[in-house]
């Protein structure tokens, strides 16, 4: 049954991923991508890693895309031309992902296979909520202050590139 | 000590000339002339101090360096080294008074000159195989500046050619020397403990020599892998052309003779007969070639493939005579390719602005000088007796006569050899100088040879000379180093 | 959690936050009405005072990691492993740091100063933290500050169209990679239910970790970060990036950003490489990348016209060579992989800064062709070059020689006893020394227009900075030093390897 269950939202996460991209219609692709996240949030559930599904639906599913739409809509970005693939690089995507599936296909064959523990099989008590932000505070405080300087970075990066000087605008105009 | 200031000296005077202002020119070519002197005389030190005490390896000093990959500073000079670096001296002394007239950035020509000549002789006073290649990589990318800037002709192609050559060269020989160093089951890098200690497996010679020998044959003009020689040569300017000739071919002979022969002598033995082979294809195709050019210094350019290929025959003979033989062949070549270099490049180019033999007219009478000492330095090329041409080719033909591996096809072909380069030298000498033309019949004298010219062709001849008549200057020095390597040919051999 | 000890571990990296912090606030506010020039000239004073303070930060750890009186080892779980050696690479990242940001302020791409120190400061951080990282939380979190601020740079002269869209294939290659890496690092925590690199160590030499998965895992691992140290077939964002991007930041990107990776590569596959039991197959994937880097690299070179590109072929051959030292999987291997990153970064980096020294007072991308004669007007700077351009080149005595050696002689030494061609690394270290004659060829290239042309040069006298000249000396000195004399860096890596 969870098998079933993973391949279905893998299927899910992936088809939606895909549809991402091929999709002309911005507004379009942030939708669909909802879809994708809806998938993970869901394997996560799999998992029984609630806290970040739950995590995954309000941040990603919900705020991001949010802010997603409003820059679409306030860029007002009309559909992208149509997609036209070179051949050639196309071919050669699918080629190396061939060779990548195939590749770690094979390499599965060189062990037995083991079966992955689910959250609650590896740690039964430290699923909980509570005992998630005692470790992100405690054991994992470094790396979390390290992921708030990377958005230190975005900041910095929307200020130089969105901000305007006042000089490159008369130049525009 | 007193050995190992010579590469002082030269790579001090590199870095001080280089800082000179270009415009003082008669400071900076005294001061490389001091300084050549300087090298010349501390390898005369050596000489005497190597006549005196006839051992091994002497002023050996050993420092640790990179214990990481056993490679330590080690250097030591033995008769074979001596006689090289004296050789060195006394180019390096002639380059400076050939290109007494070069004025166009004369610091940095002396500069890349004397960063050249402290790599060789880094390389002649090396007794740790890490060592030795760093001098000799150190060696290659000077001669390109010097043949790019102050060349002629296609001088950044001849260049380029030139420094690739050297460098696959010196790669090839780089790959053999790490083999040596796990094969010898030693690690280290030092030539002497390889050569005492060194246990390499009969396998092992016969599949690391070929690589060693041809790494280093590159860069002493071995055929097929000569081409960057002429062209080198030719588009090189004089100095670089009688350092070259004179010195760097021999770098690669020298490389051969030591690392090669002395450490792989197994592997010297079963491929012996293969190189006597290519040896005298160089010696019959450089001198049938230098026959038909007409450029007077591509002329030059081939005599010198053919005169190495006596070098690599008189290594190939594996025996007493004929090492003898190609040792003092590199003494000698040196000597007397640079000083034919010299002649044809700067006292008749400065005088007639051309190397096309066809545009040479009534030399003889117009500048007699020139024309006996470049007589005296073809009889010298040709190994007539009384220079030192001829002891050292006679050396190698009787040591290619006693030597039993060799067929009988490779000493016919090199007496062939020795009779094309007496036929091309007297063509050339007789184009060069004895032709009349009908058109040009002026017989307008051309200036004489300035000081500077006379004192380095006087100084080259000199030592042609005293090695001609008196061999024994070199031979006294040289017994004692080539016996350990004898030694082991002779265990070898078995 | 021991919070004191955490502020003593990580206080040169708080010393440059804040330093950076002080830096943007004194931009924003108090020096925001003066011209750009004297702006960044501030700014970037205030940034080498955080990276000194926060040098002598990590100068002090080292004194009392080494003294033994104060141990900081194997704190957090692997988050943040102060030992001699990842102190003595953490200040040279610092060291570099200071570097760049000489380089970089005489020639800021547009007026947003602080925010491109800034950038600078933090991505030192993240390169310190990533050598300081044994951990894979902390290694994924590091490699993500590196990246996302080195985008950020890459991307920076936004009034020019190549730099955004450099940045842009910079940002979308590196994210698929950070994908990749993420997606090894995952596999291997689900392997061996470990995050240290020592717990991880430990699973796979005992036994414990299923071969099969680990494997798969480095073998993403290895794409991860081939993407990372540009090796080929993952090299096609480096020509763009080190070309458009402003000059300072592809110097960075070539030197800070390779010791780093290289340094994780080490920690992170030495051990791997030298106990698992499915090692054969993981080197004959990383030989494959070595080959097609020095060959994809050098091959690529040899037709550039712009030395920035020209150098960033180069720098795909180079990370070729490094990986010589990785397969060769023992001690020496590791120690010359190390020693090789450094001494790659100070050659690259001096050549970079000499490259973008004169594009800046060019005014333009110069092409090889604007170097004629360079050496009547400018013969210090042509020396300089020369002394970096010949140790990438490999000649001795620069240090680029006794590098590479090394990398050979540890490859060879792993199966010195071989009895055929297709055993041991005989073979590719062949491939690398042709390569190496080859890549000679495109070196001397450059060099001949900088020293040989005696046409009448385009550049005029160049009249460098003192802190740029000083910068770049003291590079030359270090490159040419550690030629002459590697023996004490060399001995330093293998006593805090071993």
């Amino acid at each position: 049954m969870v098998d079933f269950l993973f391949y279905l939202f893998a299927l899910i996460t992936v088809l939606g991923a895909g549809a991402v991209v091929l999709s002309r219609n911005p507004v379009n692709a942030a939708m669909l991508l909802i879809v994708s996240f809806m998938g993970t949030a869901s394997l996560f559930v799999t998992l029984g890693a609630y806290f970040l599904a739950a995590v995954q639906v309000a941040v990603y599913a919900g705020a991001v895309i949010v802010l997603f739409l409003f820059i679409i809509m306030l860029l007002n970005v009309d559909a992208a031309e149509q997609f036209r693939p070179d051949y050639v690089t196309f071919a050669g995507g699918l080629i190396a992902a061939a060779l990548m599936i195939l590749g770690t296909l094979k390499l599965f064959e060189r062990g037995e296979n083991f079966t992955l523990l689910t959250l609650q099989e590896l740690d039964p008590v430290g699923v909980s909520t509570q005992s998630f932000g005692m470790e992100l505070f405690t054991t994992y405080m470094l790396p979390f202050q390290v992921a708030g300087i990377l958005l230190l970075i975005a900041m910095l990066g929307v200020v130089f590139i969105s901000k305007r000087d006042k000089e490159t605008r008369k130049d525009a105009a | 000590m007193i050995a190992l200031l010579t590469v002082i000296i030269s790579f001090s005077a590199a870095s001080i000339i280089g800082f000179i202002p270009g415009k003082n020119t008669k400071l900076i070519r005294s001061l490389a002339l001091l300084a050549a002197l300087a090298t010349f005389a501390a390898s005369l030190v050596c000489y005497f101090q190597y006549l005196a005490a006839n051992s091994q390896f002497q002023q050996v000093i050993d420092l640790a360096w990179i214990p990481a990959i056993g490679a330590q500073f080690k250097v030591g000079v033995d008769g074979l080294s001596i006689s090289l670096l004296v050789l060195t001296g006394i180019v390096a002394i002639s380059g400076v008074l050939f290109s007494w007239e070069l004025e166009d950035r004369a610091n940095q020509f002396y500069a890349y000159y004397f960063a050249l000549i402290g790599g060789v002789f880094g390389v002649f006073l090396s007794l740790d195989l890490f060592l030795l290649f760093v001098f000799y990589e150190i060696a290659i990318v000077p001669k390109y500046f010097i043949i790019a800037i102050w060349g002629s002709g296609k001088k950044t192609y001849a260049a380029m050619k030139l420094v690739l050559f050297s460098f696959v060269g010196s790669a090839v020989a780089l790959f053999g020397l790490i083999a040596l160093y796990y094969g010898s089951g030693q690690h280290t890098f030092d030539l002497i403990q390889l050569m005492q200690e060194g246990e390499f497996s009969e396998t092992f010679q016969l599949m690391v020599f070929p690589i060693l020998f041809v790494g280093f044959a590159i860069l002493a003009g071995m055929w097929p892998f000569h081409t960057w020689a002429p062209t080198g040569h030719v588009a090189a300017p004089t100095a670089a052309s009688m350092l070259l000739a004179g010195v760097v071919m021999k770098l690669g002979a020298y490389g051969c003779l030591r690392v090669a022969i002395g450490l792989l002598p197994y592997g010297a033995i079963y491929w012996a007969p293969v190189i006597g082979w290519i040896a005298v294809i160089n010696i019959v195709y450089g001198a049938l070639i230098a026959l038909v050019q007409k450029d007077f210094k591509y002329v030059i350019g081939y005599s010198s493939v053919s005169h190495m290929g006596f070098v690599l025959l008189g290594l190939a003979t594996l025996n007493e005579v004929g090492l003898m033989g190609a040792s003092l062949q590199m003494f000698s070549h040196g000597i007397i390719g640079a000083l034919l270099f010299a002649i044809v490049g700067t006292v008749i180019y400065t005088r007639t602005h051309t190397r096309q033999l066809y545009e040479l007219h009534n030399l003889m009478a117009r500048m007699p000088g020139v024309c006996w000492a470049f007589i005296i330095a073809g009889l010298a090329s040709m190994g007539l007796p009384g220079f030192s041409g001829f002891v050292s080719e006679l050396h190698v033909l009787i040591g290619t006569w006693n030597q039993d591996q060799f067929s009988i096809w490779i000493i016919i072909l090199a007496g062939f050899g020795i009779l094309a380069t007496f036929t091309y030298t007297l063509v050339k000498i007789h184009e060069a100088f004895f032709r009349a033309s009908q058109s040009h019949s002026t017989t307008e004298s051309y200036a004489p040879m300035t000081l500077a010219e006379k004192a380095g062709c006087a100084l080259l001849i000199l030592f042609a000379v005293a090695i001609g008549l008196y061999p024994k200057l070199l031979t006294s020095i040289l017994e004692p180093s080539l016996a350990p390597i004898l030694e082991a040919l002779a265990v070898a051999a078995g | 959690m021991n919070y004191p000890q955490l502020f003593l571990t990580t206080l040169p990296e708080l010393i440059v936050v804040l330093g950076m912090f002080v830096a943007l606030g004194f931009d924003y506010t108090k020096y925001k009405e003066l011209d750009p020039q004297t702006r960044s000239n501030k700014v970037a004073a205030l940034s080498t005072i955080a990276l000194m303070l926060g040098l002598a930060g990590v100068v002090w750890q080292f004194l009392q990691v080494t003294d033994g009186s104060k141990t900081f080892s194997n704190s957090f779980n692997g988050q943040v492993v102060l030992t001699p050696l990842t102190l003595w690479f953490k200040g040279l990242i610092f060291v570099l740091a200071l570097f760049v940001v000489q380089f970089a302020k005489t020639d800021v791409p547009n007026k947003h100063v602080s925010e491109y120190f800034g950038l600078i400061l933090l991505s030192t951080l993240g390169m310190g933290f990533l050598i300081t990282a044994q951990n894979l939380i902390m290694l994924f979190v590091s490699i993500e500050l590196i990246s996302l601020s080195l985008y950020g740079l890459t991307a920076f002269q936004t009034d020019k169209k190549f730099s955004v869209e450099a940045g842009i294939k910079y940002f979308t290659i590196g994210g698929v990679s950070s994908a990749f890496l993420l997606f090894g690092l995952s596999y291997l925590f689900g392997a061996t239910n470990e995050l240290s690199f020592e717990g991880i160590t430990a699973a796979i030499t005992s036994g414990a970790a299923p071969q099969n998965y680990v494997l798969i895992a480095s073998a993403f691992l290895v794409v991860g970060l081939g993407f990372k140290i540009a090796a080929a077939p993952f090299h096609l964002w480096a020509p763009d990036t080190y070309q458009c991007g402003p000059v300072p930041v592809a110097a960075w990107v070539a030197s800070g950003s390779k010791i780093a990776s290289f340094f994780l590569l080490v920690q992170l596959f030495g051990p791997v490489l030298e106990t698992s039991e499915q090692k054969e197959t993981l080197i004959a994937g990383i030989v494959l990348v070595s080959v097609l880097s020095m060959v994809l690299g050098n091959i690529g070179a040899l037709r550039q016209s712009c030395v920035k590109r020209l150098l960033a072929y180069s720098s795909i051959a180079h990370a070729g060579y490094i990986l010589i030292g990785l397969v060769a999987a023992n001690e020496d291997g590791s120690i010359s992989v190390l020693f090789y990153a450094v001494i790659y970064s100070l050659a690259t980096l001096g050549a970079f800064a000499t490259i973008g020294i004169i594009d800046s007072r060019l005014g333009r991308e110069a092409q090889i062709d604007d170097f004629n004669g360079t050496w009547k007007q400018n013969p210090g700077l042509s020396i300089l070059f020369m002394i970096f351009i010949l140790s990438l080149a490999g000649i001795p005595p620069l240090s680029g020689f006794f590098g590479k050696f090394y990398l050979f002689m540890a490859a060879i030494g792993s199966q010195p006893e071989i009895a055929s061609w297709s055993e041991g690394f005989y073979w590719l270290v062949a491939v690398a020394l042709l390569m190496s004659a080859v890549s000679l060829f495109y070196y001397v290239k450059v060099l001949k227009a900088f020293l040989v042309s005696a046409d009448t040069p385009k550049l005029p006298s160049i009249q460098i900075t003192k802190a740029e000249g000083a910068g770049l000396l003291l590079l030359a000195v270090l490159v040419v030093y550690l030629g002459i004399y590697p023996t004490g860096l060399v001995e330093f890596i293998a006593a805090s390897l071993g």
